[in-house]
């Protein structure tokens, strides 16, 4: 099979599933979340799952970008756009996830409206709205050079520039956006950790590292997803993608490790400590109907297999392997959120156990709608366009950045200065 | 006024009565009395004492709730946890009614995101189902789970395919269409009394018990109070040291549920639903 006849194989799949999930949301605005099998005592469901994983995708992404912004380090200094558009795209995905999981969508105004102070949730919105502004604005500073040449209309609206090079004024405000950007990115995901932990009512949730535990592992699904971006759809040449890939790829693995180690503290102290309440939702994690979800998502293919690949002898030379690996490792973390948000509700006893919710049919055993499965899937291709779309028209790539120090910036500074 | 409010200031004069006299007795019915029922509940402390050993079990809290709140089928703000529990030959059955326990500090409150949860006057908590943006992070706050997600449209009963009696009845389907859709189905118009716009219930948001507080501010009795046949249900204010259901808590060790959660819960606990006796025994090893 060809390059190009396997290409459109796949745009014409893109296009079906595509439709496919575009109906399925049309259906679930049209009928509303009765599509949908959660119930009042399971009321989060994939939605919410998938939300806070492409949230935390969104500030592993940005907080990767501050290597670069912040922290100077060169290496990187290629796909620090891609981190950046990366975190831009998969904040706008997570967006619509939460979206389209409110009973009311169209009242989400209100959080601002109606802000209640006394509400983690309302804080985490007060966040995401200074983060999307932050990233907007670095974004535009960073691509700007390059992107006027490319664009006829901001030819006309933009005034002229010749230079292609950020001028050390827009260093440093890419450089003091992204400094800022790091504790709003923390606040984004480790907030949307903080939605979860002060929930005293699920002894699962109520912990203080809980926080800790969505950062890092954002850390890890967002060096995941650079590294597999950067290792299959990178126009960086070979030997250079090569080392970012490596590079990458042991970083990312470093954080899982490290992210691993925390899960392993918190299952010990819950299995330990043996209260009733507390280790429930455990055993549901552990040895529950989705128990395969936590060995075979979270741990065999989110984690083992992806770490012998990386630190393997034969494999972690090979850009495929890398690549394949950081594509586990980020579905991995879809296991991880999923197992944040659905064994916690599951035990929900209330002290009656099911019997507090006679009236219920299945109260506790959820397993997503076609509807939830197809939005879903709609959501994700609708990223795949997004990221096919922006690979396309912005300069992701361009070689010109923040490290760039030769001869000819300085004569352009000096003209723009003028 | 209602008969339960006769009742509860009769009750009233009589304890004072006992203690002051005819004369004061008299002035606190003209008075604070009555005057105190029909104006609003604000500066009180509302709470219930369920007396375990009066209730029969019967379930009436449940249907009334549900015929004066229009709640649907799936949904329970009044409800109830019944198990047997302990081992044969000695198994007991034990039923407590549940309901929401307008906890002094609720997490529910705490936590939504748009203040359409919030504690109303007579310490209720309460929902504005206009603000609401349906996130359910309230029903994942409470550790009662007694707050309910509305996925249905009003009064999905209309549009069920299912006759009542199999080849007996016609369906309610049936029924809507020979109507031309006017059905209008059952629906409390005094809720609106107190939260405009819930008289039915709406799509997309949560929903939860109210105290019945539509009744409340005319100075009536939640309607599972009303409805109990046992009277197991005692309804009052905490802040008044005279009220039934201080005097019930001052002469009983009550409980609550999950106090150690710190949430204040109002609905207390007295007695046991299956008392029991047993023989003067020291036991044996």
């Amino acid at each position: 099979m060809s390059g190009k006849t396997r290409n459109w194989i796949l745009l014409s799949l893109l296009v079906v599933f595509t439709i496919i999930g575009v109906a399925a949301l049309v259906e679930r605005m049209a009928q509303g979340l009765i599509l949908a099998n959660f119930t009042s005592v399971l009321p989060w469901g994939l939605w919410l799952s998938l939300y806070i994983y492409f949230i935390g995708l969104s500030a592993g992404s940005f907080l990767l970008s501050t290597l670069v912004y912040v922290f100077g380090v060169k290496r990187y200094e290629p796909v620090g756009r891609m981190a950046l558009f990366q975190a831009l795209g998969c904040l706008i995905l997570g967006l619509i996830f939460i979206l389209i999981d409110l009973g009311r969508p169209e009242r989400f105004f209100r959080t601002i409206v109606n802000w209640a102070p006394s509400s983690v949730l309302a804080w985490e919105i007060m966040f995401y709205l200074a983060y999307i502004v932050i990233l907007l604005v670095e974004m535009w500073i960073l691509l700007r050079p390059d992107l006027i040449p490319r664009s006829k209309l901001l030819q006309r609206i933009h005034r002229p520039r010749r230079s292609t090079i950020l001028t050390p004024k827009e260093k440093s405000i890419v450089r003091i956006l992204a400094i800022i950007g790091i504790p709003v990115a923390i606040g984004v995901h480790g907030g949307t950790g903080m939605i979860f932990a002060v929930v005293k009512a699920r002894p699962f949730w109520h912990t203080g590292l809980f926080p800790l535990i969505f950062l890092i592992s954002a850390m890890v699904s967002g060096g995941a997803l650079l590294t597999f971006l950067t290792a299959f759809f990178s126009k960086i040449e070979q030997s250079r993608r090569g080392q970012i890939v490596r590079s990458l790829a042991k970083l990312t693995a470093t954080v899982l490790i490290l992210d691993i180690f925390v899960l392993f503290i918190e299952v010990v102290v819950v299995l330990y400590g043996d209260i009733p309440d507390h280790t429930h939702p455990y055993n549901l994690l552990l040895a529950g109907p989705y128990w395969w979800v936590f060995w075979i998502v979270q741990i065999l293919g989110g984690s083992v297999v992806p770490l012998v690949i990386i630190f393997g002898r034969r494999t972690s030379d090979k850009l495929v392997w890398l690549g394949g690996a950081a594509l586990l490792i980020f579905l991995g973390v879809i296991g991880v959120r999923l197992n944040i948000v659905i064994p916690a509700q599951q035990s929900a006893w209330f002290g009656g156990g099911p019997a507090a919710y006679h009236f219920l049919k299945n109260p506790t055993g959820y397993f997503p709608s076609s509807n939830e499965w197809l939005s879903s899937l709609g959501i994700l291709t609708l990223g795949v366009w997004g990221f096919w779309f922006g690979r396309k028209m912005l300069p992701l790539e361009s070689e010109h950045g923040m490290a760039e120090t030769d001869v000819e910036e300085k004569d352009n500074t000096h003209e723009t200065d003028n | 006024m209602s008969k339960s409010n006769g009742n509860e200031i009769s009750r009233r004069d009589f304890l004072k009565g006992g203690v002051l006299g005819g004369t004061a007795g008299i002035m606190s019915a003209v008075t604070g009395g009555p005057a105190k029922a029909q104006s609003s509940i604000s500066g009180k402390k509302l709470a219930m004492v369920i007396d375990l050993r009066r209730c029969v079990g019967c379930g009436a809290c449940m249907i009334a709730c549900k015929n004066e709140n229009n709640v649907q089928e799936n949904v329970a703000w009044a409800s109830r946890i019944s198990r047997t529990v302990g081992r044969f030959p000695y198994p007991k059955y034990e039923y407590m009614p549940t309901l929401c326990n307008h906890c002094e500090k609720a997490p529910c409150v705490k936590g939504c995101p748009t203040g359409a949860m919030h504690k109303a006057d007579g310490d209720i908590t309460m929902h504005s189902p206009g603000k609401c943006i349906g996130c359910r992070y309230c029903i994942t706050n409470c550790p009662y789970g007694v707050i309910h997600f509305n996925e249905e449209g009003k009064h999905r009963f209309w549009s069920n395919d299912k006759p009542l009696i199999e080849n007996g009845t016609a369906s309610a389907r049936e029924v809507t269409q020979k109507a031309r859709g006017r059905v209008l189905p059952y629906y409390n118009p005094a809720r609106e009394l107190s939260n405009p716009g819930t008289g039915i219930r709406r799509k997309g948001i949560v929903e939860k018990c109210t105290f019945c507080d539509h009744r409340l501010i005319k100075g009536e009795l939640p309607y599972c109070v009303e409805a109990c046949p046992t009277d197991a249900r005692i309804f009052g204010d905490l802040n008044d040291p005279n009220s039934e259901v201080n005097q019930i808590l001052s002469k009983f060790n009550s409980r609550r549920l999950k106090e150690d959660l710190g949430t204040e819960p109002k609905v207390f606990y007295v007695r046991e639903f299956n008392q029991g006796s047993y023989e003067k025994t020291k036991g044996m090893v």
